[in-house]
């Protein structure tokens, strides 16, 4: 197994697939509304002051005090503000983290089929790990360069704009921190090898995103599922929880590896 | 040197039998092709000596190396052109050599001047910078040619290499291929159902059809085996179109096409029957001015072995 071999194959599929500006806005918008939501939120606050704040009442904000004890240390009146900033905009990181970048990952085989390029593409001394983990990458290296890049710039924006509430930087907290840059990354990799290895098996792109909806959705429900307890519970569940995930995406791509199947993907019509 | 030796090679494709004990050599600078119908397993053919499919049966070697046992060594020295031209229709004719030039670890300086090298050969200098995607059919084809040349192989697989496109660039692709073997002493191996394409570039042939090799060998010889009506165009000094019911009494005569009022071509089942038949000609009247033996062509030998049509 060559690595270079396998950016050779990533950085043509970038050149070939983001020459199209719709496909680049595709994949980069969704990131815009993790960035964008706090900010709204902040925003709303700004106008209406904490009467939006009294969107939960105490009574509410006791119940949640009680699964998310966290939030006894923080002014009521900015509960909102801290509930979307820990527990939404991660999960909207997780989810874009593979969402956004779904059009890249399911042509990855199936579009090369479609077009009649991937004939040659066997012709070369290319293996199968190589050319697997060269369709891998151009899906993974831009899903985690958009995620890390626009969740410092919310870092940052969010934390600029409520300076005067909260009295300093203090955001993201570790759990948000390891569920963005590492959970994500790690949902993103599973999702992409499933998806990538399910473009092997069809003849064309559509099917292919078929087939994604299918393989991802069980995926994204159980890490989400997963992520929001984590997040609520403690951060020894989440750093668990990474362990695990590191674990199954090892596995996954072994077994998608060993079962990628160039003749299955030459015959299937 | 043997530089393809296929053995015996079968292979089921969705519970299909498509290729049934497959056997054939090519040799070093030779121009092989394999002929056949559409579905007769040409393509499939090609795809287990590529290793992209992987023989049921049989052995296909390479150099004297097992293709599937020692595939990245193999694939060095193929150049392949599939049936389709297997390019990126967004990048450019450069970016889709370089690519592949990378992927045989061609880099740098001997990468661009290997691109300029073959694309001068191709005819393609001047279009470096413009997208595939904007190219006609036939420089697209001389585009996919080049890329398949580019890694320098000693054998060149081409997939129906002049489909689709129109009489003048086909035989202006023809010639280019047959120079790379002629010329450029590039070993070739061309899966055509093109009759006028095979003869002009190949000079060996395998016919395949419904998988399984019907004919195989040096095309002049195939064409002196195989073919088992001999014609003959005979003209005569006197009018021959009333006497032609004279041929139909011989058991050996197989048809006669009279093709003016002095001139007939004869087929017959046997070529040295000639004399007699020209005995009885001189026997009945008829003065012979020249009896002419027409060569077999391909054509002849693919329709006695393959019929009018092959498996679609």
């Amino acid at each position: 197994m060559r690595l270079d071999k396998a950016w050779i194959v990533a950085t043509k599929d970038w050149e070939e697939i983001f020459r199209s500006k719709i496909t680049l806005v595709s994949v980069i918008l969704p990131f815009v509304v993790p960035l964008a939501l706090p900010l709204f939120i902040i925003t709303l606050y700004r106008y209406f002051g904490e009467d939006i704040g009294r969107f939960i009442s105490k009574s509410e904000l006791e119940l949640l005090a009680d699964v998310f004890p966290k939030l006894r240390d923080i002014d009521p009146n900015y509960a909102i503000i801290y509930l979307i900033c820990v527990l939404v905009v991660p999960l909207l990181y997780i989810v874009f983290s593979l969402a956004s970048i779904s059009i890249v990952t399911a042509d990855s085989f199936a579009g090369e089929k479609e077009r009649g390029t991937i004939e040659a593409l066997f012709a070369t001394p290319l293996s199968d790990l190589e050319l697997f983990i060269g369709k891998l990458l151009a899906s993974f290296i831009p899903s985690i360069l958009l995620t890390y890049s626009f969740f410092i710039i919310t870092v940052i924006l969010v934390n600029l704009a409520t300076l005067d509430y909260f009295g300093g930087f203090w955001y993201p907290q570790a759990e948000v921190a390891i569920a963005v840059l590492i959970i994500a990354p790690l949902y993103a990799f599973l999702g992409m090898t499933l998806v990538i290895w399910g473009s092997s098996r069809v003849s064309t792109v559509r099917d292919s995103s078929n087939y994604a909806g299918i393989l991802v959705i069980p995926v994204l429900v159980f890490v989400i599922g997963v992520s929001v307890g984590a997040l609520v519970i403690s951060l020894s569940y989440l750093v668990i929880f990474s362990v695990i995930l590191v674990i199954v995406d090892l596995l996954a791509l072994y077994i998608c590896y060993k079962t990628f199947d160039r003749e299955r993907l030459m015959i299937s019509v | 040197m043997d530089l393809v030796v296929v053995e015996n090679l079968r292979k089921f494709l969705g519970g299909r039998l498509v290729l049934d004990n497959i056997s054939f050599v090519v040799d070093e600078g030779e121009a092989f092709c394999l002929l056949g119908p559409n579905g007769a397993g040409k393509t499939t053919t090609v795809r287990v000596l590529l290793g992209i499919y992987r023989p049921d049966s049989g052995r296909v070697m390479v150099k004297g190396l097992d293709v599937h046992e020692n595939l990245s060594e193999v694939k060095r020295v193929i150049g392949y052109l599939p049936e389709t031209p297997s390019l990126y229709d967004r990048l450019t004719v450069y970016r889709n050599l370089e690519f592949y030039g990378h992927l045989f670890d061609i880099r740098g300086g001997e990468l661009d001047s290997r691109i300029r090298e073959v694309s001068r050969l191709l005819g393609i200098e001047d279009r470096l910078n413009e997208l595939v995607g904007r190219l006609s059919k036939g420089l697209r084809q001389r585009v996919a040619i080049a890329r398949a040349i580019l890694n320098n192989p000693e054998i060149l697989i081409l997939d129906q290499p002049t489909s689709d496109l129109d009489p003048g660039m086909a035989h202006s692709i023809r010639s280019t291929i047959r120079e790379l073997n002629t010329d450029g002493g590039l070993t070739l191996i061309v899966c055509t159902h093109n009759l006028q394409e095979a003869e002009f570039i190949c000079s060996k042939v395998a016919i395949i059809n419904r998988g399984r090799v019907v004919g195989y060998g040096d095309i002049k010889e195939l064409k002196r085996r195989l073919v088992k009506i001999h014609k003959f165009h005979i003209e005569t000094l006197d009018p021959i179109r009333n006497k032609v019911h004279l041929f139909s009494e011989l058991d050996y005569v197989i048809g006669a096409e009279v093709t003016s009022d002095y001139s007939v071509i004869v087929s017959l089942n046997r070529k040295d029957l000639i004399s007699d038949l020209i005995t009885l000609m001189i026997s009945r009247g008829l003065r012979i001015f020249e009896v002419r033996y027409v060569e077999p062509s391909l054509e002849d030998v693919y329709l006695d072995l393959v019929g009018g049509h092959g498996e679609a």
